[in-house]
């Protein structure tokens, strides 16, 4: 066990990375003594200790610099074999297409990075649009990974322009558009999921259009879901042609590049591969369980726990509880065989209050009619704490105090024990 | 030689032999030396195995191939001493272009031991060639020395530069890639052809190198300066290229195909060379002797190719460069006023003129356009970093992000200042997370105060209007002025148990209804006047009758008007200014009686001591 004030010096050489895990009980402060480093995109600012604390960070030098480190850490070390140059270049060539569009006057790449669960998206996500974020660019970022969440809460997919990031907080979203999508699975109900990426797609396009500034010139960036050994790539495919990418990004698969190359291949569409980087950490279902209840921790307390949700008692007459596409989780082999279901997957139906809701994470849609359910966004998500039949009332966890902002709660298979 | 196979064969099988000869080793040499003495019947092949092999191999390893044709020459002699002759020329003066200092000097101590066996003529002629190869190479060098080893100006000028970007060094890099790329090559060999290796020396292919950047910093500080760089780096080229194209001709009058090698190193040449044609006066002149040389060349190599229809990825590399030169012509044709025939050649090469005005159109931009990542994947990776750091000279000291201007750093630093504030705010606790924006906001991206999800009280009591945009609200206030004018019920719903329970003027029970907009139960057709201490309740009709009678000083528009005004900000303090103004303006005792409702679980503590607050409505808002 090291001692926990004991500071450890590393000189790391151009290109090298030094990776550490700081669990949640430790915290460990990081320090850039000499030269330039980064972690995942943002640069490290100089002789600045920061605060880190239950995290897997990768500490990036170019051109070599002296890091000292100083609490207790799992685990700390230098790694020389890093795909940073080619991550690099990827931004490069974005770079030059977001050039050239400023010159032409289009719109810049509209890049979506694809790979198999756990092979390092969000990672290279973040560090392309730190890339083009630096010297105060602004990008869009958008966010199909419904799986893990990282943008809003699991279930979710959305997009925002982004300006700052931080060691800390990462990426800071600050003007936040969401789709509720209300399954971690895609096979749940993929024309729902189709029906919101294509939404979603539309707006970024009108987002682009409408850019005052530099925004249309630079184009998107989007993280996708993980894809699982080929079992939802039919979805992942319909989502890549309906988010209209042009630049596809695939991460650490040969197989998803292959398949990809060969179904989406076109003129205007650019399709790269890049190996994924060994200090990606795998993840098992239960880890991936456990975060997932983080994200939705987080949307309600804040990371830090520092943000204040409130409770707010609703009749169950002021509410309209949905569900779309009723009757979809009978799966698909339990139907006779040859027969497909009838049911429209992207049908509203009307869900009665029952304590089948209990610990349900509810949209609160942007709907004003309930024909708009699918294609409006969320203001935000409630919790279901406690359904009281007989006095008709549910009390519901939201993140801000006040009335709901909608009428429409769209419930999904999320569910949340706090 | 009996056939064209056979010839071939024996060349290829003392090539093989040749692989052996990377040093100066007597036993290989003696060796090799007595496998010609035994194959004199394929004296020609062997011959042209060894001149191909002193053009192709490394600078490092020339002399000892040269050795060798020294000691064929002198101790097998004929048929060997004349067929070497016909060509020495051209391969011992190829070879003095490429080698260092030190080689040079080793090949002049050869010469000077040759006029015996090939005649004092031609070596006191080989001898003037060699020392103006000599004099050509010192210059040269010494224009790189003077570029390149010369820290004081780079520390003096990239404080300026960073905008002026490595331009014709990209070109290079990007145009040597590209020509590289359009034929697979199977793998670098160990004799990688010169030109390369001497474009990487000078860090034309490794644009982190240092001496790069150094002659890009040199190049900002003048055009003149910058002029001079590049004319170095042509006369360069130039002689590379000329090198080339000897060394490719020779093999080509002996009937034998240049290694593709050969070949995509001449493109790569050709096409630096075709880019600085465009503002650089020596490649310029030198054009027509490419155009002539290029030309013949691709036109032997397709006769030769009709003969041994085996060399396909040769002929593929000939068309290239053709079709290069040819793309060049085109480029020029609006100056030249050939159109029509060539026109016709762009015809001909219809791939080929996408190329070229990729050539033109990226001479004007300042970064280079790169979307192949292919091209990128072999690319130094060093001037992207450069782009990302050293280009970006202002540095936040506070977070450690870069900035091209100090305004850039100004906006982020103000930035910066809010998300600190914030961030205290949020270990205060008084942060929630805010509604999502809807679809008009993210578009307009209005980042309004709203969205920083402090808590304010007057949030608290908004009733969660928070995320109606600000036209809705305007909409909202004209409603409310014309319901208002209607009725002042919505001002005046009495929340049930809030107070007695009976009309002041007639005494009767009111009946209990739930109402939706305020989540709460209220008093049937009730209205409410008066604060904390004489709060009375009517019927709306008794009310009317009541005030008819001048019962009461009209407080509830004054207060609409005044709420209609402070809507944005209206806390605590205006409730319990409101409660007092009409408190003190009515003199009536009726009980109070704060009941927790349903609807106030949320409040913080104190919601007891605020019962009043429920008079506020959805429509001030």
């Amino acid at each position: 066990m090291l001692n926990q004030d004991e500071k450890r010096t590393f000189r790391l050489e151009k290109e090298q990375e030094l990776r550490f895990e700081v669990s949640n009980e430790n915290k460990v402060y990081l320090t850039l003594q000499s030269g330039t480093a980064e972690v995942f995109g943002i640069e490290l600012p100089k002789k600045k200790p920061v605060e880190l604390c239950d995290t897997k960070l990768a500490v990036f030098t170019w051109q070599g610099c002296e890091l000292q480190l100083q609490g207790i850490t799992d685990l700390e070390y230098v790694a020389n074999e890093t795909p940073m140059h080619l991550y690099l270049k990827a931004h490069y060539l974005l770079d030059s297409m977001r050039r050239k569009a400023r010159q032409q006057g289009t719109k810049g790449p509209k890049v979506v990075i694809v790979g198999p669960q756990d092979s390092g998206k969000s990672s290279l996500c973040q560090i392309l649009s730190c890339y083009a974020m630096k010297g105060g660019k602004k990008i869009l970022y958008a966010s199909i990974d419904f799986q893990q969440g990282s943008f809003s809460i699991p279930g979710a997919i959305g997009a925002s322009s982004v300006e700052h990031a931080t060691i800390e907080d990462g990426m800071i979203f600050e003007n936040n558009l969401v789709y509720f999508y209300g399954h971690t699975v895609a096979s749940e109900n993929p024309r729902l999921l189709e029906k919101l990426v294509s939404n979603l797609s539309n707006l970024l396009d009108a987002k682009l259009e409408d850019s005052e500034m530099d925004l249309g010139h630079m184009g998107f960036i989007a993280d996708s879901f993980g894809s699982l050994d080929g079992s939802n790539y039919d979805v992942l495919k319909q989502v890549l042609k309906e988010i209209k990418a042009n630049v596809i990004i695939v991460l650490g698969s040969e197989r998803l590049y292959a398949d990809i190359q060969r179904d989406l291949c076109s003129e205007q569409r650019q399709i790269i591969q890049l190996p994924k980087s060994g200090g990606v950490v795998g993840r098992d279902q239960y880890l991936r369980r456990r975060l997932q209840e983080m994200q939705l921790r987080c949307y309600f307390y804040g990371s830090d726990g520092n943000l204040n949700p409130f409770t707010t008692v609703v009749t169950f007459d002021q509410v309209h509880i949905v569900r779309v596409g009723i009757g979809l989780h009978v799966p698909a082999t339990a139907l006779p065989l040859g027969a497909q279901s009838t049911l429209d997957p992207l049908q509203i139906s009307q869900v009665t209050p029952s304590t089948e809701l209990l610990h349900c994470m509810l949209g609160v849609s942007q709907a004003e009619e309930e024909e708009q359910i699918v294609d409006s966004p969320v203001y935000g998500f409630v919790h279901v704490a406690k359904v009281d039949i007989s006095k008709r009332t549910i009390s519901l966890l939201a993140p801000s105090p006040g009335k709901l902002p909608g009428s429409f709660l769209v419930m999904g298979s999320i569910r949340w024990l706090e | 030689m009996d056939s064209p196979s056979a010839y071939l064969d024996a060349s290829k099988e003392y090539s093989e032999f040749l692989l052996d000869l990377t040093f100066n080793s007597k036993p290989i040499i003696d060796n090799l030396t007595a496998i010609a003495a035994e194959n004199k019947h394929a004296a020609s092949a062997i011959v042209k195995a060894i001149e191909s092999r002193i053009a192709a191999v490394s600078p490092d390893k020339k002399l000892p191939a040269l050795y060798l044709l020294d000691s064929i020459v002198k101790n097998v002699g004929e048929p060997y001493r004349s067929l070497f002759e016909k060509n020495l020329q051209t391969t011992f003066l190829s070879a003095f272009r490429t080698v260092p200092k030190a080689v040079r000097q080793s090949m002049m101590r050869l010469l000077e031991t040759w006029p015996p066996y090939f005649g004092n003529n031609l070596i006191s002629l080989l001898k003037v060639r060699a020392n103006e190869v000599q004099k050509q190479i010192q210059e040269n060098t010494k224009g790189y020395e003077a570029v390149h080893v010369n820290p004081q100006v780079l520390l003096r000028t990239t404080a300026g530069n960073s905008h002026v970007d490595t331009k014709p060094q990209n070109y290079n890099v990007s145009y040597l890639e590209r020509a590289q790329e359009k034929v697979p090559v199977p793998k670098p060999k160990e004799n990688r052809i010169p030109a390369f290796l001497r474009l990487q020396q000078h860090g034309i292919l490794n644009n982190n190198s240092e001496p790069t950047r150094k002659s890009s910093s040199k190049q900002a500080s003048g055009v003149h300066s910058r002029l001079d760089t590049s004319s170095e780096l042509m006369k360069q080229l130039q002689v590379e290229t000329q090198l080339l194209v000897d060394t490719i001709n020779a093999q080509l009058v002996r009937g034998m195909m240049p290694t593709q090698e050969q070949l995509n190193a001449l493109q790569a040449l050709v096409t630096v060379i075709l880019q600085y044609a465009n503002f650089n006066i020596i490649a310029q002149n030198f054009v027509p002797y490419l155009q002539q040389h290029t030309d013949n060349i691709v036109n032997q190599i397709k006769t030769l190719q009709e003969n041994q229809q085996a060399q396909e990825q040769e002929a593929v590399i000939a068309n290239a460069i053709q079709s290069l030169m040819s793309g060049y012509n085109s480029q020029l044709v609006p100056q030249n006023s050939e159109s029509s025939l060539l026109v016709s050649e762009r015809k001909i090469f219809p791939n080929n003129s996408k190329f070229e005005s990729d050539v033109s159109s990226s001479c004007q931009v300042q970064d280079e356009i790169i979307t192949d990542f292919n091209i990128l994947r072999r690319l130094d990776h060093g001037f992207i970093v450069c782009k990302l750091y050293d280009d970006l000279q202002i540095v936040s000291e506070s977070d450690g992000s870069r900035f091209a201007t100090r305004e850039d750093l100004r906006q982020h630093l103000d930035w910066l200042f809010e998300w600190n504030k914030r961030l205290r705010a949020r270990r205060q606790g008084g942060i929630c997370r805010m509604w999502y924006s809807s679809v008009h906001e993210w578009i307009q991206g209005t980042t309004s105060v709203r969205n920083s999800g402090m808590i304010s009280s007057s949030m608290i009591f908004e009733d969660g209007t928070s995320q109606i945009n600000i036209d809705k609200r305007e909409q909202q206030l004209k409603k409310v002025d014309e319901e208002a004018n209607q009725t002042h019920r919505h001002e005046n719903k009495v929340f049930a148990g809030d107070c007695e329970d009976r009309c002041f003027v007639c005494g009767d029970c009111f009946e209990m209804e739930w109402d939706d907009e305020l989540e709460a139960l209220v008093y049937k057709d009730a209205i409410k006047e008066g604060g904390d201490e004489g709060t009375k309740i009517f019927h709306v009709d008794c009310y009317s009758v009541w005030k008819s009678q001048g019962g009461s000083h009209d407080w509830k528009s004054e207060d609409r008007d005044k709420n209609a005004n402070e809507v944005e900000d209206s806390t605590l303090e205006n409730f319990e200014h409101k409660e007092s103004f009409s408190g003190s303006d009515l003199g009536f005792e009726i009980k109070a009686e704060p009941t927790k409702l349903d609807a106030s679980e949320d409040f913080p503590d104190g919601t007891s001591d605020f019962p009043q607050k429920r008079l506020r409505t959805k429509e001030v808002l």
